[in-house]
């Protein structure tokens, strides 16, 4: 212990073998182990975040209390429309393998799906589609990492792309394409995890549906999210995919793995997406709320990318890299384009310049960026453009200097032997001694002892000013009567069960 | 923009079943199947690993190449009839010509119109000859097909050849579903949720016009944008 509120450091997760990531036997150190990195933990930041239960507060992982909330969650949703004849699709997406660098919740969920609609409906043509980001072979990685296949059985489990062909489904706003795969069976099952994720795109607006125009949507759905509306907007696309007559023809029920910024909390499901919505905005308004709100707070700063995931999804106390350089209240729907979104990058011009003052910049406490540990698989160029860049190792370069989606990357970052001379050399131009570690840690977040003195200093008027003046603000943003929700039944129980 | 082809894909005839999913999704239609066996074009491949990607039976390995291959689509800048055409192609398109429409390659708009304008008649040309469509093969597919759609021209899929036969692949679906286009009472019905349609039209509009007015006011061509 270092003292009463600055800990020894989170041992991350093991770096994952990938089609997309170095060899893991190259990464020889990591980042929690370079000399002075210290921790800093959600209960001494936020006290009233509620208790995770994988892992919880002692660091244990305790599988079977996924399986139990989830059977119990899954035994209230209504079934009774599936008939034991009927095939079944459970529609997951690859982010829930990725939650604090442990897919094993995710995983454990998706199985408990397919094992109780067996026990309530009789049915045996259940089948596993799991949706892509822009990696298009992670999903199939997963399934065989998780032994996916096996238990699903022979052909049952397996990734879909937004390559792979796709059907005209017609919506409000237009017809739209969907991955024919998603949709072959009679009923589908939308299994996904309500961290807030890509709330640079969707804006926490609708959140829930997000994987309709995503990952299980055709490329040129996604194209038209990200291209096609705007940056409050996008998520539209989702929302009409879902409430389309074709997919509301098969919609059964839907099942979240919910976390918090400091680990896995409960499961949750409903045969009302939007119902369940109104839990998980109102959950993340009150805890990734909290913690996004002091990121913008942060100043000058070297961050250490550590984790087995492309350079927007790393994770920082639950948070993704994209979110945290995007420096804005993304809950804000004022807010119109965020330091980082694609709707902002396309507006930056040949030299790296913003073509328009309304576009806020990436977070100016960024200093440095320090790459130990990435996948490639996502356009990144846009942030060595934007902030120095230090990749460690040849086998790290390599693996962006091959990236199709990353030629250029390396034309705007150096390379260093190894990480304590990337660090050295990020301490000498970025001139501070603070940083944050994006290793995908549970339970806290590993920083320098500097950085974690004023994440501590800042967190209680945070917690309050996020209480007392977003949380309202970004309630009636949407409509939302959050004193209603908080009070409602359901909610309650759902909370006091978050917090058992 | 300069593209990068710095790796190949490779394919095992031991282990391709000549299932011909590497040519329906190839943006650029670079791979045929004869003989059951998939067969890559290198003159057109961008190394984009689509087919390395979907193939199911792992039959494709992506090979560094020795020297990296450059695509560059080079824009007629000293014909300014030219660069008329291309500013009046992209802000039909609601795009403007300096802005990314490829986040992989950093294409810009006026990349891809000046080879519409130039008669590239096939996305799969298009992709082969621009370096769109090199990366993650998804994201710039709406703003390329904004831009045939404004130059007047609905562009045929490229097939592949299977045994010397022409097949229909899947690389894209015609498809342009456009905030502006969408109707009214849709708006209004999903506002009340936080969704600000007039708002981001607005922002993106401006954002646009602010700018043809600089270039308007530098090279003194007359031009506002439309929706």
């Amino acid at each position: 212990m270092k003292g009463a509120k600055i800990h020894d450091p989170i041992v991350p997760m093991p770096p994952v073998q990938s089609p997309y990531g170095p060899p893991v036997d190259k990464i020889t150190m990591r980042a929690y182990q370079l000399p002075g990195i210290v921790s800093v933990r959600f209960t001494d930041l936020f006290p009233e975040f509620p208790q995770p239960i994988y892992p919880d507060r002692s660091g244990n992982k305790n599988i079977k209390i996924i399986r139990e909330l989830a059977e119990d969650r899954l035994r209230r949703v209504d079934m009774s429309m599936i008939k034991s004849n009927d095939s079944i699709n459970i529609l997951g997406s690859h982010h829930g393998f990725t939650l604090f660098g442990d897919g094993a919740p995710y995983a454990e969920m998706l199985k408990t799906i397919r094992d109780i609609i067996i026990e309530r409906t009789g049915a045996k043509d259940i089948r596993l589609r799991v949706g892509v980001g822009l990696r298009h072979k992670e999903a199939d990685m997963w399934i065989k990492y998780f032994k996916l296949d096996e238990y699903f059985g022979k052909g049952r489990a397996r990734g879909i792309a937004p390559l792979d062909p796709g059907i005209p489904v017609d919506t409000e706003i237009g017809t739209l394409y969907v991955l024919r795969d998603a949709f072959d069976a009679k009923w589908i099952v939308h299994a996904h995890n309500s961290d807030v994720r890509e709330v640079h795109f969707h804006r926490h607006i609708d959140r829930a549906v997000k994987p309709f125009a995503m990952s299980y949507a055709r490329l040129e759905t996604r194209a038209t999210y990200h291209f096609n509306f705007g940056p409050r907007t996008a998520n539209i696309v989702a929302r009409a995919i879902f409430e389309s007559p074709f997919v509301q023809s098969k919609y059964t029920f839907s099942s979240f793995i919910v976390p918090s910024p400091e680990g896995i909390v409960t499961v949750d499901a409903d045969n009302n997406l939007y119902a369940l919505n109104d839990r998980i905005t109102l959950h993340n308004f009150r805890t990734y709320g909290k913690i996004m709100t002091l990121y913008t707070k942060l100043k000058d700063f070297i961050v250490v990318l550590d984790f087995s995931g492309p350079i927007p999804y790393q994770f920082a106390g639950g948070v993704i890299f994209a979110n945290f350089s995007s420096n804005v209240d993304l809950f804000d729907l004022d807010v119109e384009f965020p330091g980082y979104t694609w709707y902002s990058e396309m507006f930056y011009d040949e030299l790296g310049h913003p073509m328009s003052p309304r576009i806020n910049p990436v977070h100016p406490g960024i200093k440095a960026i320090v790459i130990n540990l990435a996948w490639g698989g996502y356009p990144s160029v846009f942030w060595s453009q934007q902030v120095p860049t230090i990749i460690v190792g040849e086998h790290m370069a390599e693996v962006l200097r091959r990236d199709s989606q990353n030629r250029e990357f390396l034309r705007h970052a150096v390379v260093a032997d190894d990480l304590p001379t990337a660090m050295e050399f990020a301490y000498k131009f970025a001139k501070t001694d603070k940083v944050i570690i994006f290793d995908g840690a549970a339970g806290g977040i590993n920083v320098s002892k500097s950085l974690a003195e004023e994440m501590l200093e800042l967190a209680p008027k945070v917690s309050e000013e996020v209480d007392n003046v977003r949380i309202p603000k970004w309630c009636k943003q949407r409509g939302m009567d959050c004193e209603a929700i908080k009070n409602s039944e359901k909610y309650k129980e759902w909370y006091e069960n978050i917090r058992r | 923009m300069v593209g990068i082809v710095n790796e190949i894909p490779r394919v095992d005839p031991n282990k391709c079943i000549g299932c011909t999913i590497c040519g329906s999704v190839c943006p650029t239609a670079a791979i045929s199947v004869v003989n059951r066996k998939a067969v890559v074009d290198y003159s057109r491949c961008t190394g984009c690993r689509a087919c390395f990607e979907r193939c199911p039976e792992d039959a494709i390995t992506m090979e560094k190449l020795p020297k990296p291959r450059l695509i560059q689509y080079k824009i007629r800048e000293d014909d300014p009839e030219n660069l008329k055409k291309i500013d009046e192609l992209c802000r039909r398109a609601g795009l403007h010509p300096e802005q990314i429409i490829c986040f992989c390659t950093g294409t810009r708009a006026k990349e891809v119109a000046q080879a519409i304008l130039d008669g590239v008649k096939t996305i799969e040309d298009l992709a082969a000859l621009v370096g769109v469509r090199s990366g993650c093969k998804v994201e710039c597919m709406e703003p390329i097909q904004r831009l045939y759609e404004a130059a007047g021209i609905k562009p045929e899929r490229k097939p592949f050849m299977w045994n010397g036969k022409p097949m229909q692949g899947y690389q894209w679906y015609w498809n342009i579903v456009y905030t502006f286009r969408i109707p009214e009472k849709v708006k209004v019905k999903y506002e009340k949720f936080g969704y600000r349609f007039s708002d981001d039209e607005r922002v993106i509009t401006e954002i646009v016009e602010q700018e043809w007015e600089k270039i308007k006011e530098a090279k003194n061509i007359n031009r506002s944008l439309s929706k």
